[in-house]
């Protein structure tokens, strides 16, 4: 970006310009792969591994960030688990390879892993990362230096990918180089073959290095989801560029349903309108893996894994959102800007911030959808299941709030409207006199086990009121009970009454007005 | 639809000929019940295999009548006036009639008992209702007359479970009580036509609340469902480890495709046997795996998603007891038992209230070329003049404080009771049901336009 785009994002997109700002100025990594105290996982001491990190940076656009900030030897382990499928991803990619040796190369490419010095200058001159695969045995000698569990992990997923990679490679034709892909099966299995299997991966190396559990590795449903909607945002962006290419990955079980032969109808700007819907039915499709993915999220433990697997998750669905009912996914390429996805980095910290984030996301789908669209009710449907998870889990009038000093408090916002409110706050009472009770019990036993007093008991051997020695004892037992933060709903009051001063201008026109007469709907 | 089996017990429905009343009688008999028996006040449908008895539900002769002749040994009692009757009505319908209900049963010896309550019951008219579940409570000060009435039949309904029945036989009734949300569908006239005059009045275009809440509506067919289920578990129980396991994401109407994994995939293409991939034999067992649905109850299957449970949730404690450390008795927790609880039951799809209005305009041929929001808040003070001005006018008011927050409030509840006790799982999506709804009522008013020209 020069100058004269920052000028103009601090206009036009003022908060986006301040995240930028403040990212550039104030942003501390959470760690320096370059700080020496840090070499022993980093591996930058070694020339091989900082060439493989130089790579990183230049074949992945948006993540190398997240991916260094990997804690201990993790960010190590999925920057090469990256650039391995990235070469992978590169063979497939690459329309200039007969299929006679593209093939066996994807479906052999796991065991070059274990090839030291192999390496591949067969892509075509334009292919954007074939230099990755031309140095490719700097890859595999760090790949070799992983601990046994790791390299099992990424040789077994890079075999699975390949060999699915091929069986849909093989359905080319020289008329169509790539193959329609037809159903929604086959839509998610090939989706499943390029980027499931990421996420099964990651999942497998998450557990392996023992910063997440164990059972993270077994999670293969969830895993796959998070994987699916990704690539399916990317598939649902990428329409135009892919289409000029010769490729298209939307089902024909979507598109077809409009009235196109082709999927290189859907550029016709005559049938607009068609190729929206189908559009809007391929972001539908992408928002099944929604609530799984916040599923998945919601299991992590460690913040530097969190934050590497919510911040593609917060973006594709800006991404999706961007793109929904927009026309321009049909003319060219629409990307998040670079302020808005820094915005998203500085909020995905969280299950909770997530989910809200993909709520707001989901709101602003759902106010473009158009009564008109085929997909209209399937849609409403969707967001709501995003919304409806996030106030499961994270119940909205719980309100977080972090201090100065760091510390992350919540309070029970028992006015803003929510009927389950004062619900909570009398269960939160009873369990705080749960608590002090079962205090004052611990209390008077180490007490009585130390002698200092003895337990009275009336005739009836129940044991009787404490003494006031006792009650002084627990008393100065008891812990400072901290300020509530108080929370103020007035302003909906103010807003009220101005709006009651408005409404009365309206009112002439009122005689026209009644709301639709819907009878309250459990009535039988 | 009906997805049990028969049980061969002696059904008496009552309000068998009202909407709900009419699709359990259906799934009774869908089902292969070979004793199903209707009362209600007219009879609107003629089955050779129903016994029809007439009556009304406030008469103790009537409902007693009724039951000793059926031989009944389930009642369901989904009787209830229709909407804008006085409260008198309301009153004797629901509240006297239900314990007139209840006395028979006692009296003549059925031991089950299942009641059509309603979710509104706990509705205050002021408060969003976010993902509620059955913990929240009636509110004192009942909404309308409507519900006060319909929570006091289901506490009644509550209280009568575990009397012991006035027979020689001896047992004690067990009872049920069912919260639906919003139900729509076929045979239902009163919902379709409100929204039909909205198009005739010319009102489609307005729209009060910006459409962001949401609102559960449920297919009816889903809620007859419910009823089948709940009469059929009402003496059962679960335990604790019923909890633990992951409910099925409810995915009807978004579409409900099996996400692959490295484990369970069907078979990609070019392996078919003699090509170039021919399938392995993991590729094989994966396929095989695809095909079989998922046992969620497995605890041999690793690929299942953890329920997590915070200390909010209304079954953390029930989870929490499996801990034998703090257990201290073996009696089964109200939690686990179906019968004397309330289950809200939904389709499980809560969309936005404006969209499902828009998509049965839509479906009665008319689109709103343009839409007009008011706030919220405006509606409500145009509301509350409108009703000063009904008072003054004394003609009823049709605006009204109480449609505005019907209109922009958020109404959804939780069904994991429901599905975790009574195995409840929408069958029809909202999307399918609001189709066949719609098939139905224009199908219906096409009739009238043709009997009309018939005359």
């Amino acid at each position: 970006m020069g100058i004269l785009d920052y000028a103009m994002l601090a206009i036009t997109h003022p908060s986006e310009f301040r995240a930028i700002a403040s990212y550039s100025v104030w942003h501390d990594p959470r760690r320096d792969i370059t700080d020496p105290k840090e070499h022993v996982t980093s591996g930058w001491d070694r020339e091989v591994m900082q060439e493989c990190w130089s790579w990183l940076d230049k074949t992945s656009r948006s993540f190398s960030m997240v991916i260094k900030e990997l804690d201990g030897d993790l960010a190590r382990v999925v920057c090469l688990f990256y650039l391995v499928l990235r070469g992978l991803d590169t063979i497939e990619d690459d329309m200039t390879i007969p299929n006679s040796v593209k093939l066996p190369l994807l479906n052999d490419f796991y065991k070059k892993l274990d090839e030291p010095g192999w390496n591949f200058d067969g892509n075509g001159p334009s292919e954007k990362d074939r230099g990755l695969l031309v140095r490719f045995q700097v890859v595999i000698e760090e790949f070799q230096r992983l601990d046994q569990s790791y390299r099992d992990v990424i040789r077994s997923v890079c075999q699975k990918m390949g060999r699915g990679m091929a069986q849909f490679a093989a359905l080319s034709t020289p008329e169509q180089p790539v193959a329609e892909v037809n159903s929604i099966q086959d839509y998610d299995l090939y989706c499943h073959y390029v980027a499931g299997l990421v996420g099964e991966g990651l999942s497998g190396l998450f557990s392996a290095s023992g910063k997440e559990r164990l059972f993270i590795k077994d999670q293969l449903t969830l895993s796959n989801h998070m994987g699916l909607l990704l690539q399916k945002t990317n598939i649902l962006r990428d329409f135009r560029e892919d289409v000029d290419e010769g490729r298209g990955f939307w089902p024909k079980a979507i598109w077809g349903k409009y009235g196109f032969d082709k999927m290189g109808d859907l550029r016709d700007e005559s049938r607009e309108k068609e190729a929206l819907w189908a559009l809007s039915e391929m972001t539908l499709d992408a928002l099944r893996h929604a609530t799984p993915a916040l599923d998945y999220l919601s299991l992590l433990k460690c913040q530097s894994v969190f934050n590497f697997v919510a911040l593609p998750a917060v973006m594709a669905l800006a991404t999706l959102e961007r793109c929904f009912m927009n026309p321009d996914v049909l003319k060219k390429n629409v990307k998040i800007r670079k302020g808005e996805a820094l915005k998203l980095m500085n909020l995905a910290v969280n299950p909770r911030d997530v989910a809200y984030c993909f709520v707001s996301f989901a709101n602003k789908i759902h106010a473009k959808a158009s009564v008109h669209d085929p997909n209209f009710v399937k849609l409403s449907i969707a967001c709501g299941k995003i919304e409806q998870w996030a106030e499961h889990h994270y119940p909205s009038f719980v309100v977080i709030s972090a201090s100065n000093s760091g510390k992350v408090s919540s309070a029970i916002d028992a006015d803003g409207g929510d009927a389950r409110a004062k619900l909570y706050a009398s269960i939160v009472e009873k369990e705080k006199v749960m608590a002090q009770k079962r205090r004052q019990e611990e209390i008077l036993d180490t007490l009585r086990a130390k002698g200092l007093i003895k337990p009275k008991f009336d005739a009836e051997g129940n044991e009787v009121a404490l003494g006031k020695v006792e009650k002084e004892i627990l008393e100065a037992q008891q812990p400072m009970e901290g300020f509530p933060i108080m929370l103020v709903g007035a302003i909906a009051l103010m807003i009220l009454i101005v709006f009651g001063v408005t409404a009365t201008v309206i009112v002439i026109g009122v005689k026209y007005f009644a709301v639709p007469s819907l009878h309250a709907p459990e009535e039988l | 639809m009906a997805t049990s089996a028969p049980t061969y017990e002696h059904y008496l429905v009552i309000g068998g000929c009202g909407f709900l009343g009419r699709h359990i009688v259906e799934q009774l008999l869908a089902r292969g019940e070979n004793s199903v028996s209707v009362f209600d006040l007219v009879q609107r449908h003629f089955d050779d295999d129903v016994t029809f008895y007439t009556g009304d539900i406030t008469f103790p002769e009537d409902i007693g009548n009724a039951i000793q002749k059926s031989g009944a040994t389930v009642v369901i009692h989904t009787a209830s006036p229709i909407h804008g009757q006085p409260a008198a009505i309301y009153e004797k319908v629901n509240v006297q009639g239900t314990r007139t209900v209840i006395q028979s049963c006692l009296t003549h010896g059925v031991p089950k008992l299942v009641y059509t309550s309603s979710a509104g019951v706990v509705y205050n008219g002021s408060e969003d209702l976010v993902d509620v579940d059955e913990r929240m409570e009636v509110p004192v000060a009942a909404l309308d007359a409507y519900n006060k009435t319909k929570a006091d039949a289901e506490r009644l309904v509550l209280l009568a479970n575990g009397v012991p029945l006035e027979t020689n036989a001896g047992g004690n009734l067990l009872t049920c009580a069912l919260r639906p949300a919003g139900i729509f569908g076929p045979y239902d006239r009163q919902q379709l036509a409100g929204f039909k005059s909205v198009i005739t009045n010319g009102q489609t275009r307005f729209q009060i609340g910006s459409n962001d809440n949401l609102f559960d509506w449920t297919y009816v067919g889903n809620v007859a469902h419910a009823h089948l289920l709940a009469a059929d578990k009402l003496g059962s129980s679960v335990t604790p480890d019923d909890f633990t396991y992951p409910l099925p994401d409810v995915c009807l109407s978004t579409g409900d495709h099996r996400v692959p994994t490295s484990r369970a995939k069907p078979l990609g293409p070019s392996t078919a046997a003699g090509s170039s991939f021919e399938a392995n034999e993991e590729e094989q067992t994966a396929a095989k795996e695809y095909k079989r649905s998922k046992d969620l109850k497995d605890d041999q299957e690793a690929d299942l998603r953890p329920v997590l449970r915070t200390k909010m949730d209304q079954f953390s404690s029930v989870v929490s007891e499996q801990d034998p450390s703090t257990t201290s008795s073996t009696e089964t927790s109200k939690d686990c038992q179906v019968a004397g609880q309330a289950f809200f039951i939904t389709n499980c799809e809560p969309m936005y209230f404006w969209d499902f209005a828009r998509q049965v305009w839509k479906s009665m041929g008319h689109v709103s070329p343009s839409t007009i929001t008011l706030p919220a808040s405006v509606g409500i003070v145009l509301a509350t003049l409108a009703e000063m001005w009904s008072k003054f006018s004394g003609k009823e008011a049709g605006f009204t404080r109480f449609r505005v927050k019907f209109a922009t409030q958020k109404r959804y509840y939780n069904a994991e009771r429901a599905r975790r006790l009574l195995g409840y799982e929408p069958v029809v999506g909202v999307e399918e049901g609001l189709k066949k709804t719609m098939e139905w009522y224009n199908a219906e008013e096409a009739r009238k336009v043709e009997a009309a020209k018939g005359n």
